[in-house]
């Protein structure tokens, strides 16, 4: 038996896959060279074996705890968050249409509002995740959002009903009397 | 409730009792550090690695099978992926002391007895062998001889073949041989 067949002999042995070789024994008798080698890896196995478990720090199961509390309070004020800019869009919308409506804009100012503060929304909740911003700061964002949409929608409302009362006035002027 | 496998553990968390992770924390926090502390070689980073790896455990814990993998194995398999993380970012110098005395091996102190001495020197001159094996090669080694693992398991926690995972084990042990001044360089192929 060749000195790299005893070596892998050794290494099942130590890899627990053989118990023992009476082949690796008779070579070992004759070869000097793989009793040292054995000598050695035992040496070196039993060298690990002693290496003692260090303690554990008893806080880990305490920290590690504490971290998934927080990470489940943050989702927690993350929701509430996502609810209060949820019903300051509803109220911003609702004001403008109301607003919109006693103006004598009608259906088409309804939908056009609906469908701006539906996008306007979802670009809120776009930026909170990107941004990464705190619970205070998205309320106050989502309020000055749906703010500036509000402001936005009258002021076109405003043009709106300017243009219609010059159509009016022109055509008051041409038919002398309108009712 | 020790007394509950983990998998049952496993389904506890995920119908919503948190508080059963920590049973599973204190059940395996210990090899997870022990594992980190030898490959790493530093007390708070093996610290803060093995609270990483439950963490990262909590937040992917729909995803473990048990009919694939141990819990404990599946938990190292994570803690092996964020220590090469961690070793990526940045390697620092470790310090043998600092290990030696969270370990109650103190040689200054005069009630050590000669045997517990030279134990603390064996242990000591291990663990700076240890560090100075390539990543894979200290791996294998600290799962099998220090954590007395299966290659079955130890392959998949390393993410290679049984031979493989063997190959390397071999090679570090060689290399430990050599280390230790119980082979000669000579006599290391
Ligand atoms: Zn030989």
């Amino acid at each position: 038996m060749k000195c790299s067949e005893a070596e892998r002999l050794m290494d099942a042995i130590l890899d627990g896959d053989l118990n023992e070789s009476p082949r690796l024994e008779s070579h070992m008798a004759g070869c000097e060279a793989c009793v040292r080698r054995w000598e050695a890896l035992r040496r070196t196995v039993a060298d690990l074996a002693s290496v003692a478990s260090p303690p554990v720090p008893e806080r880990i199961t305490r920290s590690v705890m504490a971290a998934l509390a927080a990470d489940t309070a943050a989702e927690r004020s993350h929701r509430v968050a996502t609810l209060m800019a949820a019903c300051a869009m509803v109220l911003a919308a609702l004001v403008g249409i109301g607003i919109g409506w006693s103006m004598g804009l009608g259906g088409a100012a309804v939908t056009l509002f609906a469908a701006v503060s539906e996008a306007s929304l979802s670009l809120v909740f776009d930026a909170r995740d990107s941004v990464g911003i705190g619970f205070p700061g998205y309320v106050l964002l989502a309020f000055v959002w749906a703010g500036v949409m509000t402001v936005v929608l009258l002021g076109t409302a405003a043009v709106g009903k300017l243009c219609a009362y010059r159509i009016a006035a022109r055509r008051g002027a041409g038919d002398h009397e309108s009712p | 409730m020790s007394a509950r496998s983990d998998a049952e553990l496993v389904s506890g968390v995920l119908s919503g009792h948190r508080e059963c992770f920590a049973h599973l924390v204190d059940r395996h926090r210990s090899r997870v550090y022990s594992v980190m502390l030898h490959a790493v070689g530093d007390r708070d980073m093996a610290e803060d690695l093995t609270q990483e790896t439950f963490l990262k455990a909590y937040r992917n814990l729909a995803n473990y099978d048990s009919s694939r993998a141990k819990f404990p194995t599946w938990l190292l398999t994570i803690a092996s992926r964020l220590r090469v993380d961690a070793h990526r970012r940045a390697r620092p110098e470790r310090s043998l002391d600092q290990m030696s005395a969270d370990q109650g091996f103190d040689p200054a102190s005069e009630e050590r007895t000669e045997r517990a001495l030279e134990a603390a020197a064996v242990g000591q001159a291990v663990r700076a062998a240890i560090q100075r094996l390539p990543e894979r090669q200290r791996v294998a080694v600290i799962l099998k001889h220090i954590e007395d693992m299966p290659f079955s398991e130890i392959a998949q926690i390393m993410g290679c073949t049984v031979n493989s995972a063997k190959v390397h084990a071999h090679r570090g042990r060689n290399r430990l041989a050599q280390l230790l001044g119980h082979l000669r360089e000579e006599e290391l192929q």
